[in-house]
């Protein structure tokens, strides 16, 4: 497929915190704006169109804020669109910016958003209306007891432990120690997570992102407009999506297609990203994965999806210290979602650190040498899977 | 546009003021179902799905979570586009015109007898300055209508014109809500809900579901079946703060209809496009988007009454059927019905050329244009 080269020329962060007093909604926004055009050497006159990527509008306490913060992205006239996918929401609106771009109709797209999750009351409440309201919602199910669920389930496949899920707390947060823009910057030990307080067996706290307050912003050019920019590009070269079943009931027993102990919904959606970028040996081509994960269990079972190792060994493997910042592969070198989650940008974090590793922009938390990243996003009851491979220029 | 875009299957469920007899994803299911049926797709063949839902409106966070199964989003590309029902069928556009997509059904609903619109739209207004006002759409939609009217002394008589002339349309199509025509006297007694609209100057809030079918200029053909040509796409949002004069001139309808204008090389709107659906939430908007869209000049809606040089919402608009969040793709399906034949009893005869507008967010903050045309 030819299809129109697009490349991330800007990436802009706000550093995620507990929360912000200074600032509202849209200024939040504004400031990770802000850094990203400072970042592509643009003015905001030179952005074509946005993309806001915005999740629960519960979270915000404000119906379809898309609109209240259009000002912030600049777009007086200029087209703008919001989308929402729970948690992958941040890809989802770096790829909705990639399509923009890649249509032809497009050389310049702003893709970014805020979340402050710390200060919305309680998300957990909020998350609890995710659910069927006759039969889940009473239970009460969210996000937590959700994933708790799947890492039950993959304990009993794989005869993985709490110990093996530590060992990805510990890894994220020494790696969050070099990432400025972090919420949590304060090393654990493998008997720290397991002392921890369970919040939902057998997930403790350690094993659990924070709730941060934060925005991002990134921005998309066409090639010819890129190759106007000064600065390093990351190539978009893969991009795929894949939708699980809601019913997690669905996922078990004699007539599941999928287990819910494995993430076979995101291996498809990386594996359509790997094929347009042309990837088949992941362990080899890929240098660099930023991979959703906003519990340590959960980023087990995303480098088995992502292809990093055999279903079931990326606990092992962990322990060996594969996976860690010095390593051949190393996964969140930022310290992924367990040191920041502001919802409704945290995938697009993802991509934004993936863009900053293959731009050799990514400070002291640099892979050296990466060439090709890898990063993904999770929605929904481990439901929405997003994922986008980029490429350096060398 | 290098690529070509076609749309190739339409279905409507509803609209009524309520369905009770079905869920909102059994009739999301229904509407996924009979656009792929319309457009002689299986579903297998499905490259993308792109719904447009509003949370709130549905009830629950993430709402995309429990209606993305029956939209067909199963092991798909879904994505929902939150901001309106006209956005989606844009991505789903923008999708197949990167050349990585050859199909995408497009899906927007709203099941307003279930859901608090007004309470919604409330809870849109920033909690700082506006929020306390207590503004809803309704009372968003008076006070741009209100500063309309004193711009160009607009009557009250041209309003109820435009009420007559699209209710009389809604009776022929069997999707509408309200299927009675009404007369000028009728609606100029009933009584003012929000200075200066009346109660019959107001749309209703309605359930249904709206879905279309995408297709590469390829796929379309080798189905077989009648195409509506996607040649313009054009969609602009205003800023949330706005000047009085800014709720009258509607730049960013200017700037979106340019847009469209502009791929489908159209000079002279009134002459090229035969039939326009545009959003009527009130019939004074209806006047504003005919001016914004270039059928006439500043202030001249009204005359367009005396002398139409094209039809305009011959579905009945918004003030005939209303389901919310998806009346702008409402909009959209409409010009595609009419460039492909396919209108049944409100078919406007020759129509080749369409277009569709819709707006969204309070006082019509975002506006998208597409420009949809037979086979030529």
């Amino acid at each position: 497929m030819a299809m129109r080269r697009v490349a991330i020329v800007g990436v802009g962060q706000t550093e995620h915190r507990h929360g912000r007093d200074d600032v509202m909604y849209p200024e939040l926004v504004r400031e990770a704006v802000g850094r990203a055009l400072d970042d592509a050497g643009l003015e905001v006159r030179g952005i074509e169109a946005a993309v806001l990527a915005l999740a629960p509008d519960a979270l915000m306490g404000v119906a379809h804020a898309e609109h209240w913060v259009a000002d912030a992205l600049g777009i007086a006239n200029k087209p703008y669109m919001r989308v929402n996918t729970g948690g992958s929401t941040g890809i989802t609106a770096a790829q909705a910016a990639f399509y923009h771009v890649a249509s032809g109709m497009f050389d310049c797209v702003l893709a970014a958003g805020a979340d402050r999750v710390g200060e919305s009351g309680d998300a957990q409440l909020i998350l609890n209306t995710m659910w069927d309201l006759l039969y889940e919602r009473p239970f009460p199910l969210n996000a937590i007891n959700m994933l708790a669920l799947q890492a039950v389930r993959y304990m009993h496949k794989y005869g993985t432990t709490e110990y093996h899920m530590a060992l990805a707390a510990v890894k994220n947060r020494r790696h969050a120690m070099k990432n400025p823009s972090a919420h949590l910057r304060k090393e654990v030990t493998v008997e720290e997570v397991l002392a921890s307080r369970v919040i939902c067996w057998p997930i403790k706290l350690y094993d659990a992102c924070p709730q941060s307050t934060g925005g991002c912003a990134l921005i998309l050019c066409s090639e010819e407009r890129a190759r106007k920019l000064a600065g390093p590009k990351a190539w978009i070269i893969g991009v795929g999506n894949c939708a699980e079943t809601y019913f997690m009931g669905d996922r078990m027993g004699p007539a599941a297609v999928h287990d819910h102990a494995d993430a076979d919904a995101l291996a498809e959606a990386i594996a359509r990203a790997y094929r347009q970028a042309g990837i088949h040996d992941p362990r080899r081509e890929i240098d660099v994965a930023e991979l959703y994960a906003p519990f340590s269990n959960i980023e087990l079972q995303a480098i088995e999806a992502a292809g990093f190792c055999e279903k079931g060994e990326a606990g092992r493997l962990l322990e060996k210290g594969e996976f860690h910042l010095g390593s051949r592969l190393p996964v969140n070198p930022s310290g992924g979602v367990l040191c920041a989650n502001p919802i409704a940008v945290t995938a697009m974090v993802r991509v934004a650190e993936a863009a900053l590793q293959v731009r050799g922009r990514a400070g002291e938390r640099q892979v050296e040498g990466a060439r090709t990243a890898l990063a993904t996003g999770i929605g929904g009851d481990h439901q929405f899977y997003g994922a986008m491979v980029l490429r350096g220029e060398t | 546009m290098a690529q070509s875009v076609g749309v190739v299957g339409v279905s409507q469920i509803g609209y009524a003021a309520a369905i009770p007899d079905r869920t909102l994803e059994e009739l999301i299911f229904e509407a996924a179902s009979s656009a792929l049926a319309d457009a002689g797709l299986a579903w297998r063949e499905v490259d993308g799905v792109v719904i447009a839902a509003s949370d709130l409106v549905d009830g629950r966070v993430i709402s995309s979570m429990v209606t993305s199964g029956p939209a067909g989003g199963y092991m798909k590309d879904i994505v929902n586009v939150a901001s309106s029902g006209e956005h989606a069928f844009v991505l789903a556009a923008l999708q197949i015109l990167a050349g990585l997509f050859e199909t995408a059904l497009v899906l927007s609903w709203s099941k307003c007898s279930e859901a608090p619109v007004g309470h919604v739209e409330r809870l849109s207004l920033d909690p700082f300055y506006r929020r306390h006002l207590g503004v809803n759409g309704l009372v968003a939609a008076a006070l741009q209508a209100s500063a309309y009217r004193l711009r160009y002394g607009v009557p009250e008589a041209a309003a109820a014109r435009v009420v007559v002339k699209n209710r009389a349309n809604g009776v022929r199509n069997p999707h509408a809500e309200r299927r009675t025509p009404i007369t000028a006297a009728e609606v100029l007694a009933s009584p003012v809900v929000a200075w200066p609209l009346r109660a019959l100057e107001t749309p209703p809030l309605s359930d249904g579901v709206c879905g279309l079918v995408l297709a590469s200029a390829a796929r379309a053909r080798s189905l077989g079946r009648p195409i509506a040509w996607l040649r313009g796409l054009g969609w602009a949002s205003d800023t949330y703060w706005r000047e009085p004069e800014a709720l009258v001139t509607l730049g960013p309808l200017r700037a979106a209809a340019g847009r469209a204008y502009s791929m489908a090389g159209i000079g002279a709107p009134p002459d090229a496009i035969a039939v326009a659906e545009v959003s009527d939430v009130t019939p004074y908007h209806e006047l504003m988007a005919c001016e914004a869209l270039g059928f006439c000049a500043p202030g001249e809606g009204q005359r367009l009454l005396d002398e139409p040089r094209l039809a305009v919402n011959p579905s009945g608009g918004f003030l005939s059927a209303n389901p919310s969040f998806a009346s702008g793709l409402v909009r959209v399906a409409e010009a595609a019905l009419q460039v492909m034949g396919r209108a049944g009893d409100r078919q406007v005869k020759g129509a080749t050329v369409a277009l569709a507008h819709a707006a969204s967010g309070l006082a019509a903050q975002a506006h998208t244009v597409a420009i949809l045309a037979a086979e030529t």
